[in-house]
């Protein structure tokens, strides 16, 4: 489903080259599981980005579905964010001038999905994270275990083909942090949800099918769990 | 050196950081000082050229006997030449006098003996040319002009030169060149000198002076002459010091000056509203960089200390680029005020822009001093960020929330003030008490924008939530969320818009009252009067032979011979004039304030009585029924008055008697201008061609149609209010700079919000039109406000400020073309100001957006 074939990103930091990722070639099939590991700065975070057509390759081609997004126009690889790819970040990311509601309900409303749909939808996603009743709450009402799930549930309202988490449970306690885990572990068991995740913990890894681990923006090795 | 260090590293590195805030901001401020100077910078050289006029025209002269227009019987002259303590007197005659075929140019005319003037100024010829006979001296056609006017209307010596004399043509020959010395400065240069006898007779003015200037001793105190001078001449003559008349023209150009003044701060007041805000906003992005400075150790007053000097910074650069380019737009400007004050007030010809000292320091203090006062807040809330917590901006904006309740409050006080402060009466002629009320009104409705901002954030965001609109609901959010940052752009961009809407509104409201007025009053058919009359102080009159022979031209029902002298009244110079009430009962119209116009004006010519206009009335508090004490030649007489009219064309005011109560009290006839009612039916041509042949072949006389007339009054009337629409356009380009920064701010503080919108799926197109929406409702809340405080702002201009500086009651008539006008505008500003940070936004690199940490 996706495909990275010879991915090289190269960042150019106050006149000096830095090769975030280099040659990474990787494949991921549908209802998949995977964790990318590794420690800071070995591209895990890159890697993602260029999945999700937030970012180009220096070279190399990304594929997801079959189509090329590397080559995508803008317009294009926006559409596809909003309705393919869903993302999770460390910090939440929430609008703090939108409700939880509101917030899960954003790229429906992008899309311009009607009312009843789009009521449908996030009723349906807010009560599969367990917020229903936290709905109508600011961010800044919600605890960071509670922002990281309406985040969650922001990522595949759109229904997409593939979830892509950073380090989501960076910025979160253990009890929290395994909440969200547990949520996007279900997702993938029950719904066959295809999950991409990018972290250095090594007991949020092993919650993956499959283990890629990187270093210096290089893939060290793959292992099935 | 530890200091300057840590401004290099806080302060420089931030503005360099952030160039195009600094850019923006400095433009704002230099934009409101440039106006200032530039006001000032031509106020003060009309103001100078006419005083050193005054100056370099008087010389030596210690007193001057003078009667306004009245003039003085020559005869007088032999006396006062005995009274002891006086070396020498002078006889003057002074006019302007146009010339002919060169519409705008004009010459100070003295008539002077040209033997007594030794001990009083000097004259000298120049280069090359040597001086002239005695016969050329009083030869009847005999004119000096200065060398350089001389040049540029390439006249030499022996040239022939026509000017417009009274209701004549009249040709003079040059007999010599001046140098610019003595009076031959005054005017820059438009100056000329005849003898005394052609003046005499060129002006229609046999027997009498304008002026007796005075030589006295030193030893004996000028008050002590005066005191014996007034034992001697009749009371209608003053005496007093040359610079008295300087004074007097300020006095006349106080309310004109100060009106220019004030609106001209208000454009600097808005500048100033940008260094706050960009402050502010200096004060919001870096709060982190604070709370790290101060857990390193900078004490609270130091980062205060670090952020006023920073607001003083950019007040100062602003400042500096504002007098450089004020100096450049006060000389386009000193035209248009030199223009109107010649067609209002007094002729004068401006030699350049003055640049003195104090012009260049007052706006360099005010732009400097102001920043630094406008920056005290945010660099105080600076100060409050605690060393440990790198502080949120949420916490920021929670405080604004706390404060704007007590902000709501204050500007209601202020609102109430504003209200009072309409009620007391002028302080010395100023509107003194106006003007605070201006103030008050303008931060009253400041102070409502914090509030505001969140409540129609709030609402917004209701409304587009059960619309599903999103991208509006975010824009709406931005507004009650970001209330700290966005409430001074608001009030900034709002003072630009109420200046504009007050302005617009009075100036319609006085147009429309003159256009009315007009309509009222201006009802004769033809008008005659010298071509001269065009030039302020040319005393140009119709000659008795025209006024007769006029009256006898087939087709003409009635005259009215108009006459008016420039007269001290009661303290003040005002305009003393005659015209037939009974002619004007049946055939014109005036506005009174109470009862019928015919019916007064019978009463006033019955009874030997005068009315007066509002204008006069108000500035001597005068009323109906009260008694006018008029210093006339035949002595003190006091006339009933029987009715107080609108008038809108005399500055100072006007008191009118019928002309035969004129002919009794001043002993003379006359006319400046001639009003004529034709008979129905009769040809307006063949009139004007019978009046054209009765004047002669040199006459310089102007007809007018009734609608050419009303016509030249509204264009005098636009052309007075030019430099104010100038003001109007700076105040808001200022403002839309403001708009600007904030919105720039805004995108560049929402980087991560920006990035997690097009990460979800956000095209650039819906950022832009977030960034626009949220200018669109920043633009919405300022035409509300704007238009609200305008409209406030225009009733205090009309019922307060014009009232008690020039006395003319002004109809408010609401316009709802500037509705349209000011919604377009502030709509189309904020659109404006939000179009590049809105590209900015939509070009943001996402990854790097997101991965920001706030």
């Amino acid at each position: 489903m996706i495909r990275l074939e010879q991915i090289t990103k190269v960042y150019s930091l106050g006149g000096v080259d830095v090769r975030a990722v280099d040659g990474v070639t990787l494949g991921i099939a549908q209802g998949e599981f995977v964790a990318l590991v590794g420690p800071s700065g070995c591209g895990k975070t890159t890697l993602l980005n260029l999945m999700a057509g937030i970012d180009r390759p220096t070279s190399g081609e990304v594929w997801l579905d079959g189509e090329r997004l590397d080559r995508l126009s803008d317009d294009r690889l926006t559409r596809l964010r909003r309705t393919r790819v869903g993302i999770v970040y460390q910090f939440f990311n929430l609008l703090p001038t939108l409700t939880a509601w509101e917030n899960v309900a954003m790229p429906l409303l992008l899309d311009g999905l009607q009312a009843s749909e789009i009521e449908t939808r996030v009723a349906r996603q807010l009560e599969r994270v367990g917020l229903t009743h936290r709905a109508r709450h600011w961010p800044h009402e919600l605890s960071g275990g509670e922002q990281q799930r309406v985040a969650i549930a922001r990522a595949i309202v759109a229904e997409p083909r593939v979830v892509l988490a950073d380090e989501p449970t960076g910025n979160l306690d253990s009890v929290a942090g395994g909440a969200a885990l547990e949520l996007l572990q279900r997702l993938n068991r029950e719904h066959r949800q295809t999950i991409i995740l990018a972290t250095h913990s090594q007991e949020a890894a092993r919650r993956a099918g499959r283990i890629v681990r990187l270093r210096d923006g290089k893939i060290e090795r793959g292992e099935s769990a | 050196m530890r200091t300057w260090t840590v401004i290099r590293l806080t302060i420089l590195r931030n503005l360099r950081a952030n160039p195009v805030r600094m850019l923006v901001t400095v433009a704002g401020v230099a934009i409101g000082v440039a106006a200032f100077t530039a006001i000032r910078a031509a106020n003060e050289s009309v103001l100078g050229s006419f005083q050193r006029a005054v100056n370099v025209v008087a010389g030596r002269t210690t007193l001057q006997i003078s009667a306004g227009e009245l003039g003085i019987d020559e005869r007088l002259l032999p006396a006062v030449q005995q009274v002891d303590g006086i070396i020498a007197a002078a006889p003057i005659i002074q006019a302007v006098a146009p010339v002919a075929g060169r519409p705008g140019e004009a010459l100070l005319l003295m008539g002077v003996d040209l033997f007594a003037e030794d001990p009083f100024r000097e004259y000298r010829m120049a280069d090359g040319d040597r001086p002239p006979r005695i016969e050329e001296l009083l030869s009847p056609e005999a004119i000096f002009v200065t060398a350089s006017f001389a040049k540029e209307n390439g006249l030499q010596k022996g040239s022939p030169l026509t000017l417009l004399v009274g209701s004549q043509r009249r040709r003079f020959v040059v007999r010599g060149l001046l140098a610019p010395q003595g009076p031959a400065r005054a005017f820059d240069g438009n100056f000329g000198v005849l003898d005394i006898a052609t003046a005499q007779t060129a002006f229609d003015k046999l027997g009498r002076l304008d002026r007796i200037d005075l030589v006295t001793r030193e030893q004996v105190s000028p008050g002590e002459v005066t005191a014996r001078l007034a034992r001697l001449l009749p009371p209608h003559l003053t005496i007093q010091r040359p610079d008295r008349r300087s004074q007097q023209v300020e006095k006349m150009l106080r309310a004109f000056r100060l009106n220019l003044t004030a609106l001209s701060a208000i454009a600097l007041l808005v500048g100033l509203f940008s260094v706050y805000n960009a402050v502010s906003l200096s004060v919001l992005q870096r709060r982190r960089q604070i709370g790290i400075l101060r857990s390193l150790g900078l004490t609270r007053v130091r980062v205060a200390a670090l952020f006023a000097a920073e607001g003083m910074a950019l007040g100062l650069l602003g400042s500096l680029l504002g007098i450089g380019g004020g100096l450049l737009l006060g000389r386009a400007l000193l035209q248009s005020v030199s223009q109107t004050v010649s067609a209002l007030y007094a002729y004068l010809r401006v030699e350049g822009l003055e640049v003195g000292p104090s012009l260049l320091l007052l706006p360099l203090g005010l732009g400097t001093i102001g920043a630094l006062v406008a920056s005290l807040g945010p660099a105080y809330a600076a100060s409050r960020v605690g060393p440990k917590e790198a502080m949120s901006i949420g916490s920021y904006e929670r405080g604004w929330i706390r404060r704007s309740e007590l902000s709501l409050l204050i500007g209601l006080l202020l609102l109430i003030a504003s209200f009072l402060f309409t009620r007391p009466g002028p302080v010395r002629g100023v509107p003194l008490f106006g003007y605070l009320s201006l103030a008050c009104l303008i931060f009253g409705v400041a102070c409502f924008t914090p509030q505001l901002l969140r409540w129609a954030g709030k609402g917004f965001s209701a409304l587009c939530r059960a619309r599903r609109a999103p991208l509006l609901q975010l824009a709406a959010g931005n507004l009650s969320s970001a209330v700290g940052r966005n409430a001074v752009a608001v009030a900034a961009m709002m003072t630009a818009i109420a200046m504009l809407v007050g302005l617009t509104l009075m100036i319609g409201s006085f147009r429309r009252t003159v256009e009315l007025w007009v309509e009222q009053t201006i009802r004769a058919d033809l008008i005659v009067s010298p071509a001269a009359r065009f030039v302020k102080g040319s005393g140009a009159r119709l000659p008795d032979e025209f006024v007769e022979g006029a009256s006898r031209i087939k087709g003409v029902a009635a005259l009215d011979p108009f006459i008016g002298r420039r007269v001290e009244v009661m303290g003040q110079e005002a305009l003393l004039a005659a015209g037939d009430f009974e002619v004007v009962a049946r055939h014109g119209r005036l506005v009174f304030r109470e009862e019928d116009s015919a019916r007064i004006l019978r009463r006033a010519k019955g009874e030997s009585g005068v009315i007066i206009s509002e204008s006069f009335a108000l500035s001597r508090g005068l009323s109906e029924g009260d008694r006018l004490p008029l210093d006339l030649p035949s002595g003190r007489v006091e006339l009933p008055i029987i009715g107080i009219f609108y008038d809108y064309a005399t500055d100072g005011g006007k008191a009118v008697m019928d002309r035969t109560l004129w002919a009794r009290v001043w002993g003379e006839h006359g006319a400046d201008v001639l009003a004529i009612y034709l008979a129905p039916g009769a040809d307006e041509a063949a009139v004007r061609r019978g009046l054209e042949a009765l004047a002669g072949q040199d006459a310089a006389i102007a007809i007018s149609s009734n609608r050419d007339l009303k016509g030249k009054v509204l264009e005098i009337f636009d052309s007075t209010f030019v430099v104010a629409r100038a003001l109007e356009l700076i105040a808001i380009l200022v403002a839309v700079l403001g708009v600007f920064n904030v919105l720039w701010a805004s995108v560049i503080s929402r980087h991560r919000e920006i990035g997690i919108l097009r990460s979800v799926g956000a095209t650039r197109a819906q950022v832009v039109r977030i960034v626009l929406g949220e200018a669109s409702l920043l633009g919405l809340m300022v035409e509300v406000l704007g238009l609200l405080a305008g409209i406030c702002l225009s009733l205090i201009l009309i019922h307060v400020i014009n009232k008690q500086s020039f006395g003319w009651t002004i109809q408010f008539r609401f316009s709802w073309l500037i509705l349209v006008k000011s919604s377009v505008l502030a709509l189309g500003a904020a659109l404006l100001a939000g179009y590049l940070p809105a590209r900015q936004a939509a070009s943001l690199n996402i990854p790097a957006a997101v991965a920001y940490e706030g």
